[in-house]
């Protein structure tokens, strides 16, 4: 059910109760909810496994290493689901920071510190050649 | 021809100790204009200083089955760094022939 946007009901995103708030191309809907699949499969459930194990380990930080954490994130601008930036709390940046280096080494020992470095360079540039015979 | 799934990019090679991630989605039908955030799967990390070209294939295959032609493949490369940082995305979109 698509509806426009006005003074009393602005941009909405997320679910209430079994009715889903959404945007495509054609503008922002509803729809009913339906429970997302759970396929379990090994990729999943590595992911779930670290977003757990990073999680964790930040109740294990000292309390001026979560703080250091608090004040990197500060720095932080992401985009939500509405297009708007907001900054991510320490947790949050921790836990990424964490992803982030799992991907970068399945083995690697989860982070104490905050990053040094600047962000790397985006990838400039890219051309694939996909061909199936 | 030959079966091929390779990734040139720039700037190659990455700086010291970065890693190129590929994420990529199932083969999509051609008509597919909108790509879903949540259809990129982790395919691929190369190794440090990444260089170009990356050769995908094998990954892919595993991942998602053997190419198909006409079918179409979103890609999605970043560059990481140990320390846990990462590159904005840049995103491709390639036709398999």
């Amino acid at each position: 059910m698509k509806y426009t946007p006005g003074p009393l009901v602005g941009e909405m995103s997320g679910k209430q109760g079994n009715t889903v708030a959404s945007h495509n191309r054609f503008g922002p809907y509803f729809r009913g909810r339906i429970i997302p699949i759970n396929s379990r499969v090994l990729p999943q459930i590595l992911q779930r496994n670290n977003f757990s194990a990073a999680s964790k380990n930040w109740k294990l930080l000292s309390v001026s290493q979560r703080a250091a954490f608090v004040m990197a994130a500060t720095s932080v601008f992401k985009p939500d689901r509405l297009g708007r930036t907001y900054q991510p709390t320490g947790q949050e940046f921790y836990v990424a920071t964490a992803r982030n280096i799992y991907q970068y080494d399945a083995t690697a020992a989860l982070p104490t510190t905050v990053p040094s470095a600047a962000a790397p360079v985006a990838i400039l540039s890219a051309t694939i050649t996909a061909t199936s015979v | 021809m030959a079966i091929a799934l390779t990734i040139a990019f720039t700037a190659t090679p990455l700086a010291a100790g970065q890693k190129l991630l590929v994420e990529a989605t199932k083969q999509l039908s051609p008509g597919v204009g909108f790509i879903n955030p949540t259809w990129y799967k982790q395919i691929f990390v190369g190794a440090a200083a990444t260089a170009s070209p990356a050769n995908v294939l094998s990954a892919y295959t595993t991942r998602f089955g053997s190419l198909i032609s006409g079918k179409k493949i979103a890609f999605r490369l970043t560059a990481l760094t140990v320390d846990g940082q990462r590159s904005a995305p840049l995103e491709v979109v390639q036709t398999v022939t």
